[in-house]
């Protein structure tokens, strides 16, 4: 199992905020259990659908989550959706982004101890390696008590990458 | 009495009618509100076959049973009304018999059986709860489909004529004291009146079974149970029976009752929200309600009350005393309703021995109102500078920081949770991340330190004093936590750290930051200085609403505080994260230093809003009401009883009191049209929304017709006080989007109550004694209170100090420890009951 690589600007923002420091451990805490979800070991995809690095938005709005992969290339940025079951390539570097346009959304993953918010103009961020294949699930968990409905709730996938590159094809020929 | 023919032949038709109504529409029982509406099918589009002849408005009068019953409690239920009293000896028997006749005809048949009937008296004052009780058994009634209401004689004498639309007044002589009508009423399931029919009369009664058959063929409005098991929740029998059954555990005397006596008090205020809250839900600050606050504004001696309202008009209430009361607020120029107002604060602000207001509002501008000594007040905000910054104010605080004898004023601001966006009759709309204010500094609001300058004027020192708050507050509580003779302040935050502001004298603050307190809980909402374990000092006692917002509050995590696993994130919290996870209790170890105490003395509850303190079982111990609680779309959860065991813990009591549970859990909360106007709306689209409701895996069926959905009653804030004059306490709450409640304790007629009541009157202090601490010596029992107002959330209060005495016969002392610092010894004994009145020497 490796430690988290918590992205840098990520780790000087938590800093100057002075966590305490048991609520930091468990912060952290949280992140190592959601990269022990990964096992060791990546390819390399296509052209268009890098395997190795993974960057995923998660977005809020109308109480529900749903995600998109940010797809750069020479020819821009794309966004393909893929809804609230996200697929990973095995082995990848995963940026995971939280992004809300209207409520405070939760973020958890209760079995990796990982919880986090997103609310306008308040993102969130998480970098993990996804190394252990399998299904992970996700949900929005209850700000102000409230029962989330099943559209905060999703999963991930861990998969090996050409499934993942397929996956994403998928979902890309989907949404046009 | 015996049915006629014809009257047979009707009810016949009407079941008839009724059966094949429910056939032809396919509706199976429509009397029964459907409990899945999401899988009923389309409705026809509205058609009515009655006329709609009135509107009835909201009103809350007392069953025979003793229970408030009202408007709200028959919603979603036919009803047929009549007029009668006791001790009528013309037409009231033979309207009754009628109506016994009819109830047992409807009973004969599912589709019509649960038809309520409702007996109003119009001889209120002679027809109390027990006199109809009686009148009921005699009459054969049943309890789950006849009700006898009784009121006071304005109450139903209002609802009568304006809103049944029917004649009540004084009879001619003594043999008819009250001429009435003799009619039968048809209510349909929203409270519109759909028929008058002559009760004495065959057509009438003829014409009545065959309305009732149309009224069954219109298309029936839908009534959602939000969450779904909102009537009758499956952890509270449970709950209740087990805080029965430890009952004789309770070390403190609980052999007592509060009983709510609102329907029969002449108080017909009804708290309404915000759609915000209400039809177009979303979290917001506005639900956190508003202030009631008590105070003698005439001088009669008599404790009157101020309800503040969110949307339309506050109130104030006149005590006639013996738990009666009479709405004068035209009179008294306190017809606030043209802004959306939250705390208010009852203080003598020119020392001239009445009670001033100052009522906080919500971008229109604070409040403040002279007294004129006899209950009229005029509204001299612009002159007295206290108008604010029209920001979104919440409690405030009047106390005399700088010891010159006259009563400052602190006022909380939340922070900026409103857009510019209005929607008709409601207040600007809330912003939609309105609870993550706090991680945005531009939101901010700084809330104000008024110095008090004399001739009713203030002047803002905040910047001056150095009391620069900007934390997200609602609430402060002033008294001198260190002993050193000034009054400090301690200051909430709801969503962070409190922080207590130090007063240094020469009207300057400094915040101590984590010195004193440590740990706070991160969304306080309400708080009381209050001497819990009878050692001398003020201890301090801070309710956390918002740490139970994180996370779903499941039955049986109430008394537990929060799992830090579940809190929320670091990043959110915007603090060091060292919280108390839930209700804070700072007992005071002299020398500055407090220790919290909270899980020790079992003092934990959900969802709670502000406390009041006071010795509800006059034991000598102070307990605790905490207003607590959701609406929609939360769950039920009810108000909190603690009683006092002997300064070493709090027993919970609600159960055993009486306070809990409420006869009704639900009230109506969003109307829609969903076949028009509303048919966007989240639940008409039938569209979760919000909230879970149903099986999330079921596709989603649009509703239509009339949807009235329901959520749980809830409380926000209360007073404690002696309504009644009977020598014991009892309590009033505010609750929200709903009518108040008024708990009429009957200690004193369980038992010879020992009891003290102290007013202070200052000379070289303020006139109220504010920030006074008074000791009662009663044998070997001393105990001490801060008079400081603070009789419960986003409120402050004039009120006597109430000391029980338990058994002792008498108080052998009384010492005041003025705010000028002087002590001033009062010797015995003093009998109980008999009220002392110390003024400053």
């Amino acid at each position: 199992m490796r430690a988290p690589a918590l992205c840098v600007a990520n780790r000087k923002r938590e800093r100057r905020r002075s966590l305490h420091r048991s609520a930091r451990h468990r912060f952290i805490a949280a992140a190592i259990g959601f990269a022990s979800l990964c096992a060791s070991g990546c390819g390399r995809g296509g052209a268009d659908v890098p395997t190795d690095a993974v960057e995923v938005r998660v977005r809020a709005q109308d109480t529900a989550w749903s995600a998109y992969y940010v797809l750069r290339s020479d020819a821009g940025v794309r966004e393909v959706s893929t809804g609230r079951e996200v697929h990973l390539p095995r082995g990848a570097e995963v940026d995971l982004i939280l992004e809300s346009r209207d409520y405070i959304c939760l973020f958890a993953m209760p079995e990796q101890h990982l919880r986090d918010f997103a609310a306008p103009g308040v993102g969130g961020k998480f970098h993990f390696r996804a190394e252990q294949a399998g299904g992970y699930e996700f949900r929005g968990d209850e700000l102000c008590g409230l029962p989330h409905t099943e559209k905060t709730r999703g999963r991930f996938v861990i998969e090996e990458p050409a499934r993942f590159q397929d996956w994403v094809h998928q979902r890309e020929k989907a949404s046009r | 009495m015996k049915l006629n023919t014809r009257m047979i032949v009707g009810l016949v038709v009407v079941l008839a009618l009724v059966a094949g109504a429910l056939f032809v529409l396919g509706r199976g029982a429509p009397v029964a509100p459907s409990p899945n509406p999401a899988a009923s099918a389309p409705a026809p589009a509205a058609k009515l076959l009655l006329p709609v002849l009135a509107t009835l408005p909201e009103f809350m009068l007392e069953n025979e049973r003793g229970q408030p019953e009202g408007l709200d409690d028959l919603r979603g239920k036919i009803w047929i009304a009549d007029f009668i009293f006791t001790r009528c000896a013309g037409t009231c028997p033979l309207i009754t018999s009628r109506m016994a006749a009819l109830g047992k005809e409807l009973s004969k048949s599912p589709a019509t059986s649960a038809i309520q009937l409702v007996s109003i008296s119009v001889d209120p004052e002679f027809d109390t709860a027990p006199v109809l009780a009686k009148y009921a058994s005699m009459n054969g009634a049943d309890a789950r489909q006849w009700s006898f209401l009784t009121g006071t004689r304005s109450s139903v004498r209002d609802l009568v004529t304006q809103g049944f639309k029917l004649p009540v007044g004084d009879g001619t002589d003594p043999s008819t004291p009250v001429f009435h009508s003799q009619d039968f009423v048809l209510v349909d399931r929203l409270g519109r009146v759909r028929g008058v029919y002559d009760a004495l009369a065959e057509e009438g009664r003829a014409s009545l079974a065959g309305d009732l058959a149309r009224l069954f063929a219109e298309p029936q409005p839908q009534d959602l149970f939000v969450p779904a098991d909102l009537e009758h929740p499956a952890w509270l029998p449970g709950r209740q029976a087990a805080q029965l059954a430890q009952a004789s555990a309770i070390t403190a005397p609980h052999d007592f009752k509060f009983t709510d006596e609102i329907g029969t008090s002449g108080i017909e205020f009804h708290h309404t929200s915000s759609v915000d809250v209400g039809k177009y839900y979303r979290a917001i600050h506005y639900d956190h309600g508003t202030a009631i606050a008590v105070a003698d504004v005439d001088g009669d001696g008599l404790p009157d009350l101020f309800f503040v309202n969110q949307i339309g008009k506050s109130a104030l209430y006149k005590n006639l005393g013996h738990g009666k009361f009479q709405d004068i607020t035209e009179s008294s120029g306190l017809a606030i309703g043209d802004r959306t107002c939250v705390g208010a604060s009852f203080a003598d602000i020119d020392n001239d021995g009445d009670p001033d207001l100052f009522v906080t509002c919500v971008r229109d501008g604070n409040l403040l109102f002279e007294n004129d000594g006899h209950g009229h007040f005029k509204n001299i905000t612009q002159q007295a500078g206290v108008e604010g910054t029209h920001g979104h104010s919440s409690g405030a605080v009047f106390f005399d920081f700088d010891g010159d004898g006259l009563l400052d004023l602190f006022v909380t601001n939340v922070g900026q949770y409103t857009t510019e966006k209005k929607r008709e009759g409601s207040p600007y709309e809330g912003v939609l991340d309105a609870f993550a204010g706090h991680l945005h500094p531009e939101r901010s609001e700084r809330s104000i330190l008024y110095k008090n300058l004399g001739g009713n004027k203030f002047q803002d020192v905040t910047e001056s004093s150095g009391l620069k708050h900007t934390a997200w507050s609602g609430e402060a509580v002033a008294f001198d936590y260190d002993g050193d003779g000034k009054t400090d302040l301690y200051v909430l935050s709801m969503q962070g750290h409190d922080e207590l502001w130090r007063n240094l004298g020469g009207g300057k603050f400094e915040l101590t930051g984590r010195k004193v307190f440590p740990a706070t809980p991160w969304g306080a909402m309400g708080a009381k200085v209050f001497d819990w374990n009878g050692d001398g000092k003020l201890d301090l006692f801070v309710t956390d609403m918002h740490t139970d917002m994180s996370g779903e509050l499941q039955p049986g995590d109430e008394k537990k505080k929060h799992d830090p696993a579940t809190m929320f994130p670091q990043r959110f919290l915007m603090t060091d994260g060292n919280h108390v996870l839930g209700n804070a209790l700072f007992t005071n170890e002299g020398g500055g230093k407090f220790v919290e105490q909270s899980d020790a003395a079992n003092v934990e509850n959900g969802w709670p809003w502000g406390p009041s303190a006071a010795d509800l079982n006059a034991d000598g111990w102070p307990d605790l009401f905490i207003a607590s609680g959701m609406n929609y779309p939360f769950r039920y959860l009810g108000n909190s009883v603690m009683l006092n065991e002997g300064g070493k813990r709090f027993a919970d009591a609600e159960y055993i009191v009486g306070v809990e549970p409420r006869a009704r859990l639900a009230t109506p909360w969003i109307e829609l049209d969903c076949d028009g106007a509303d048919a966007q709306h989240d639940l008409c689209r039938g569209e979760p929304g919000p909230v879970m409701i149903g099986d999330p895996e079921r596709p989603h069926t649009p509703r239509h017709g009339h949807v009235t959905a329901w959520a749980s009653r809830a409380s926000r804030s209360s007073a404690i006080f002696d309504v009644d004059g009977d020598g014991d306490l009892d309590i009033v709450t505010n609750n929200y989007n709903d009518a108040p409640q008024l708990f009429i304790s009957d200690l004193a007629q369980r038992h010879v109550v020992h009891s003290l009541s102290i007013t202070l009157t200052g000379t070289r202090s303020n006139r109220d004694g504010l920030g006074a601490i008074v000791t009662v010596q009663a044998g070997k029992h001393t105990q001490v209170q801060l008079n400081d107002g603070k009789s419960g959330y986003l409120a402050q209060s004039t009120l006597p100090l109430y000391f029980g005495l338990g058994d002792a016969a008498s108080a052998d002392l009384v010492k005041v420890r003025w705010p000028t610092g002087k002590e001033q010894i009062v010797r015995g004994p003093f009998k109980p009951g008999a009220p002392l009145h110390i003024t400053e020497k």
